[in-house]
């Protein structure tokens, strides 16, 4: 028994230097850069005004890289490097002739969208800009306009996963246009309103010759990532909108407001979750018929057979970025779970609008294992948003950076904040 | 601490555990967002705002501020203080070109609203006319019942 204290010593020295390994050593801005967040967690903004930023990613040395929406100083993209590891960046360089929302970086290579084509450059040799003129790994994937942003995520089995959003609201045969029924079957479903499953090493594919539509009935997830601990991709959908417009004696406005939900898939090759002509209604726990296809806001009809979503949140939010959490800082109940960023809806109205906050959905396996809560909120400086462009800041991006730290961007003037837990702070 | 390492292996060991769990639940369940409820904005032209809350309003917004990268504000001088009759036309027409409006491009269409009547069109273009912080003239449904003509002779 004489050991046992030895042991546990041993063991204390163990936790604590393994607590000391996750450590993030810098200084939090003062009001968390205007971010609210759970107890224990901080915010320093890592960067302001880069540009209208969407999707972000993070090399292993720290080195971090945004798609924009639009040209800043005349290019689509910028690379941040914080030399100095205060937090912030400090080094900032605009690169690329191209705008769009998909980034990621995987085995020194950079991926990059634009609403019609991802491309590849390398990064390498510890430089923070690529030196390489960028090569086309796929092109001619849909672009009409409409849902048009090309978010992707990369596996660890050489596969790259792209959204090819729906250029419609409900596949109807005149474009949002009251009375007018859905097409049947919906010949959009043929091109886009899916994931397309693409080859990760072979250069010069194109969508419909080269791609393979792994999941099916999708409207719009600008929301994607692979989850390498259950090994399958998952996506954030942009639900319908305008229930209550079109079929004005079938929805209030409140429950225009609510409905459909947006909804978490987990994908399976061939899954089919039912846009056009389902969608989830979240108090009534069930797929229904959309009024387009003659649904009265409670059939279910050929919904019965159309994949569910593994959770549902309230309608409008706009999830536009997804990330599973894998690092070492944040505490053990976030470990393998979602953090979704909800750009902020513009269609509650006459309610309020919604969303503009980052939520978390606890996971165990491949499953949520617990409510989601709100993680990071305050992002719209407002108490009541009205709408959308009254929001400060909308979150848009996520990634994980080496240290275990979570960067979020902005797509309002391209702010990033670093997000990082230190209870002792 | 030093103090109770000191006594029994029993004693320890549930310092340690403790030690272990507090070290393991430091998470915190966040807090949930309040939802105070809000009452309409009230406006002069009667007609033409009831026209915009049914038709408009859920794209281009109550304050006309439109959505950003989506739908543009209402508030400019180009298209809505520009000429009547494309304004017109773009109702009855719906809209696919990409556009600049306030230095800004959109390109998510517009569904044309043909089934108002001329009287609709007419108040609901002389409300967004007017409001907004836009400042101009009337629309008649005179004006209207034109250009619908004009584009019939045309198909």
């Amino acid at each position: 028994m004489k050991t046992l204290p030895l042991v546990f010593s041993l063991l204390i020295i163990l936790s604590c230097s393994a607590k000391k390994d996750s450590k993030i050593n810098i200084i939090a801005d003062d009001v968390n850069g205007g971010l609210e967040l759970p107890e224990g967690f901080h915010a320093v903004v890592f960067a302001d005004n880069i540009g209208r930023a969407r999707h972000i990613a993070v090399n292993d040395n720290g080195d971090v890289y945004v798609n924009l929406r639009t040209l800043n100083e005349g290019k689509g993209l910028v690379a941040l490097r914080d030399s100095d590891k205060d937090g912030k960046a400090d080094i900032i360089e605009y690169f690329g002739n191209t705008t769009g929302t998909g980034i990621d970086i995987k085995d020194n290579m950079l991926y990059y969208s634009s609403d019609s084509t991802i491309y590849r450059v390398p990064i390498t040799n510890g430089q923070l800009l690529p030196q390489e003129d960028p090569e086309v790994l796929i092109s001619e994937l849909t672009d009409k306009k409409q849902h048009a942003a090309k978010s992707f995520t990369i596996d660890d089995q050489g596969s790259i996963f792209v959204n090819i959003g729906a250029p419609a609201n409900a596949c109807m045969e005149e474009m949002r246009t009251p009375g007018s029924p859905g097409m049947d079957p919906c010949p959009i479903l043929e091109y886009a309103g899916g994931i397309w499953r693409f080859d990760i090493n072979r250069t010069g594919q194109k969508q419909l010759v080269d791609g393979y539509r792994f999941s099916t009935g999708i409207r719009n997830a600008v929301a994607i990532d692979y989850n390498p601990n259950s090994k399958k991709v998952y996506i954030m959908q942009h639900g319908r909108d305008q229930l209550n417009q079109f079929f004005p004696d079938m929805y209030t406005a409140e429950q225009n407001a609510e409905l459909p939900a947006e909804e978490f898939f987990m994908l399976h090759d061939g899954a089919d979750f039912g846009w056009p002509y389902c969608y989830y209604d979240q108090i009534q726990n069930k797929k229904v018929l959309a009024p387009e296809y003659g649904g009265d806001g409670q059939i279910t009809d050929r919904c019965a057979t159309k994949d569910d979503p593994i959770m549902a949140f309230p309608g409008h939010w706009g999830p536009n970025a997804l990330l599973f959490y894998s690092g070492k800082n944040f505490p053990e109940k976030y470990q393998n779970g979602a953090f979704i960023a909800f750009h902020g809806s513009w269609n509650r109205a006459p309610m309020e609008q919604k969303g503009y906050c980052v939520a978390f959905v606890p996971f165990t396996g491949d499953s949520p294992s617990g409510e989601y809560e709100i993680f990071a909120k305050g992002f719209s400086g407002l108490d009541i948003i009205e709408s959308p462009g009254d929001s400060k800041y909308r979150p848009t991006g996520l990634a994980l950076g080496p240290d275990g730290s979570i960067f979020i961007t902005d797509s309002v003037n391209g702010r990033i904040w670093k997000v990082f837990y230190d209870n002792a702070n | 601490m030093i103090m109770q390492i000191k006594k029994t292996d029993n004693n320890f060991i549930i310092l340690i555990f403790c030690l272990l769990f507090f070290g393991c639940t430091t998470d915190t369940s966040a807090p949930s967002e309040n939802n105070p409820g809000k009452t309409a904005k009230k406006n002069e032209s009667v007609n033409g705002l009831l026209v915009y809350k049914k038709h408009c309003m859920e794209c281009h917004q109550e304050n006309g501020d439109g959505v950003p990268d989506i739908y543009p504000s209402l508030n400019n001088e180009d298209w809505v203080g520009g000429d009547k009759n494309k304004l017109i036309e773009i109702i009855l027409t719906g809209m696919k070109d990409q556009i600049l409006v306030n230095n800004t491009t959109y390109q998510d269409e517009m569904p044309k609203a043909d089934y108002l009547t001329n009287k609709e069109i007419a108040a609901v273009l002389t409300y967004i006319r007017s409001n907004f912080n836009n400042n101009y003239g009337p629309i008649s449904d005179l004006e209207v019942a034109r250009i619908r003509i004009k584009l019939k002779s045309e198909k």
